[in-house]
């Protein structure tokens, strides 16, 4: 690179050069700058961590335990029959039709009955 | 390396720089301000940055992009709320005159990129290196910019101090005529 001290740049520096005033009052207001207190220097990660553990608790629900078939329900020709796993055993039929709309037939059995 | 003794070195870089940046000299103390300060922070915190003129000067060019924004925002409201005029006052008349005036007009007839580098290298007096870092750019990016903005602000010195040269001529020889 060519020399940075051309006539110019010296000018150029020369003109924008600051007071020694100035120069004295930045480098003293630095040089006071607080120290960070220990616990402020911690509440952002502390902020961080507070906040990552309610979006957990708020997102993250135990998923419902599948539980076993209470009953199966299958339908033949247009019988419907429901087989509970304890209990009676329903049959549903629409009975004979069309001719009468209460024709619904439901016959129930097992379990002693 | 010691701290104290750091932030002594950078300050007038600094300062020069932002003066250059930002044109206003009271807006040149806060950004340099604001910068060393950062780097009295990091260097009590986690110890020294690996080069702390890159630190500052990355930082002092961010703050003086942010409140010559803010000040170029907020000029048409202080017009009209504190009936400032956007015309220059007394002062900033006498301050053009100067060659720091001068100097800034001269500047600000660069290309924003090619005065960036210029302030950083010639003016911060930044290394190749560092000052390729700051501004995120190659070394021989930023030679080439420097180089240009030299160019320029050599072309544009001579004509101003040439028509400097003739206006003073002519202001002592009035009878000579008018110049355009």
């Amino acid at each position: 690179m060519e020399p940075l001290d051309g006539p110019h740049e010296t000018r150029l520096r020369q003109a924008l050069d600051p007071t020694p005033e100035a120069v004295e009052r930045v480098v003293r207001r630095a040089l006071a700058a607080p120290r960070p207190a220990p616990v402020l220097r911690l509440l952002p990660a502390a902020s961080l961590i507070a906040a990552l553990l309610v979006a957990a608790v708020l997102l993250v629900r135990p998923l419902p335990t599948r539980r076993p078939a209470a009953a199966s329900i299958e339908t033949v020709g247009e019988v419907l029959v429901m087989r509970p796993k304890d209990g009676p055993v329903s049959i549903v039929s629409s009975g004979p039709e069309p001719s009468s709309p209460t024709g619904t037939l439901i016959v129930i059995y097992g379990g002693g009955q | 390396m010691e701290l104290e003794t750091v932030v002594r070195e950078l300050a007038p870089q600094l300062l020069r720089y932002s003066l250059g940046r930002t044109g206003d000299p009271a807006l040149a103390e806060e950004v340099a301000q604001d910068a060393l300060a950062a780097l009295v922070q990091r260097w009590r915190r986690h110890g020294p940055p690996e080069c702390p003129a890159a630190f500052v000067f990355a930082i002092a060019r961010r703050r003086a992009f942010r409140l010559t924004f803010q000040r170029r925002l907020m000029a048409p409201l202080n017009v009209l709320l504190e009936g400032h005029s956007p015309l220059p006052g007394p002062e900033e008349r006498a301050v053009a005159r100067t060659d720091l005036g001068r100097t800034l007009a001269a500047l600000r007839q660069l290309s924003g990129r090619d005065r960036e580098a210029l302030l950083l290298v010639g003016v911060g007096e930044l290394g190749p290196s560092e000052g390729a870092r700051v501004l995120g750019i190659s070394v021989s990016a930023l030679k080439m910019r420097v180089h240009r903005a030299r160019q320029r602000l050599l072309r544009i010195l001579e004509e101003r101090d040439g028509t400097a040269g003739r206006t003073s001529r002519d202001a002592a020889a009035p009878s000579a005529g008018s110049h355009a």
